[in-house]
């Protein structure tokens, strides 16, 4: 391997948080230094609450955020060293996106007017419009501009890709594999749309309903998990190694499996290695099965949350 | 070195890469004491995960073709000229089993493969 030791850029322990009905139950996860590691979960699975956390804008109930470390989220000295790109702009919409580097440049130690302004050049973010005049593709890459003019060595992007078009697209996945030739760099990049993590994560983290379904290598991902198809009879004795089973009324059943429990089915069920969309749809089923199917309902308020 | 990737044969990236090494280390289109490019640079230009490219180069050095030199990049090593010789035309006998088949296929005689590869050999 490249490097012997594997240090964490961020590392989470013992995490919950409370937001209304909503919240992120243990969480501990960790996001390898000089690897780009996705963050992935259908709407409301607390994709969006984990990286305010780490970013210090939401405090946890319980549990540790630990940066680059020895920082807690949320402190001046780690937020010089992480760039943010979130779903807006964080710049007041009147802005011109040239004159952004002077007005927040001084808020980190290393802001460098040089480079933002070759960064816009390069992106093609007319540097005259105001912030509100631009494309979505050009805010993002506005964002993306103001986050690496810092010279950060975490860059976290929330949903970055949703509603680029596939030319922005594969220009967001270059710039972001352009940072990661530094092997101190590290990006967490948080999508709905798993296919555009395929060739550029090396980690994932699934969440599903505010916990933590898997977390590892993608590529491991793909050969932990299968998707299994049949027709009736279901084999029962298979129930509890199933995932989000769903059994239709004919009979037929699908569920994603541990690739270890193949042998479970008969040589009739078809068994295929899983997506990164599989497992993500099949943990939700199952967190969705679990809880009565009361999820995500917002007035409901689920007592089980708080241990 | 050139690699070429498909993004759609059944054949894993990492696999593909490896492969296309491999053959360019046992030709010598990549001599022996040559660096690899950096596993980043690597897979920044491939479009790839780093991981994967991580795989491949692992793989390569299971292989002793190549060695970490830690801090410098990946080395490559000395080509036993056995195995080398071996590699390469187990190549061509999958290149002419892909022949065959596609001469079969198409009900095309033994003489006119034959004269089709004769051609070829003489263009080059």
């Amino acid at each position: 391997m490249e490097a012997t030791v594997t240090t964490q850029a961020v590392a989470i322990t013992g995490l919950q948080l409370r937001r209304g009905s909503f919240a992120l139950r243990d969480v501990n996860v960790g996001i390898p230094t000089g690897f780009v590691t996705g963050l992935v979960g259908p709407n409301g699975a607390g994709k969006t609450t984990l990286i305010k956390a780490l970013l210090g804008l939401i405090a946890p109930d319980a549990g540790t955020l630990r940066l680059f470390d020895d920082q807690d989220a949320g402190t001046s000295a780690a937020q010089d060293r992480i760039g943010v790109v979130l779903d807006r702009v964080t710049a007041a919409p009147e802005w011109r996106a040239g004159s952004i580097g002077r007005r927040i440049g001084a808020l980190y130690t290393q802001w460098d007017e040089t480079y933002f302004q070759q960064l816009l050049e390069r992106f093609d973010v007319p540097a005259g419009n105001r912030v509100n005049e631009l494309s979505r593709g050009q805010s993002v890459k506005l964002s993306l501009a103001m986050a690496l003019a810092h010279r950060p060595e975490l860059l976290v992007l929330d949903e970055p890709s949703s509603g680029l078009d596939p030319v922005a697209r594969r220009d967001l996945a270059d710039i972001l594999r352009e940072f990661m030739l530094d092997p101190n760099h590290t990006v967490l990049f948080s999508t709905h749309i798993t296919p555009d993590l395929d060739d550029l994560a090396d980690h994932i983290i699934v969440l599903t309903a505010g916990r933590v379904a898997y977390a590892g290598m993608l590529d491991e991902l793909h050969e932990r998990f299968a998707v299994v198809r049949g027709r009736a009879p279901f084999p029962e004795n298979a129930r509890p190694a199933t995932i989000g089973l769903r059994l239709e009324s004919s009979g037929a059943y699908e569920a994603l499996i541990r690739t270890d429990d193949t042998a479970l089915f008969g040589s009739d069920a078809m068994i295929e290695a899983a997506s990164t969309d599989d497992v993500v749809v099949h943990f939700a089923e199952q967190a969705r099965a679990t809880r009565g199917g009361s999820d995500p309902g917002p007035s409901v308020a689920d007592r089980e949350e708080i241990h | 070195m050139q690699i070429i990737l498909s993004s759609t044969s059944s054949v894993p990236m990492y696999e593909q890469i490896k492969t296309q090494i491999r053959n360019a280390i046992h030709s010598g289109d990549i001599a022996e004491g040559a660096f690899l490019p950096s596993l980043r640079q690597l897979a920044a230009e491939l479009r790839v995960s780093i991981i994967t490219v991580t795989r491949a180069y692992n793989d390569l050095v299971a292989e002793e073709l190549v060695a970490n030199e830690h801090g410098r990049g990946f080395l490559v090593l000395a080509v036993d000229a056995g195995a080398a010789q071996r590699a390469l035309e187990q190549h061509v006998s999958g290149a002419v089993a892909n022949l065959v088949a596609a001469g079969r296929s198409a009900r095309m005689e033994l003489d006119d493969i034959t004269r089709k590869v004769e051609e070829e050999w003489k263009q080059l």
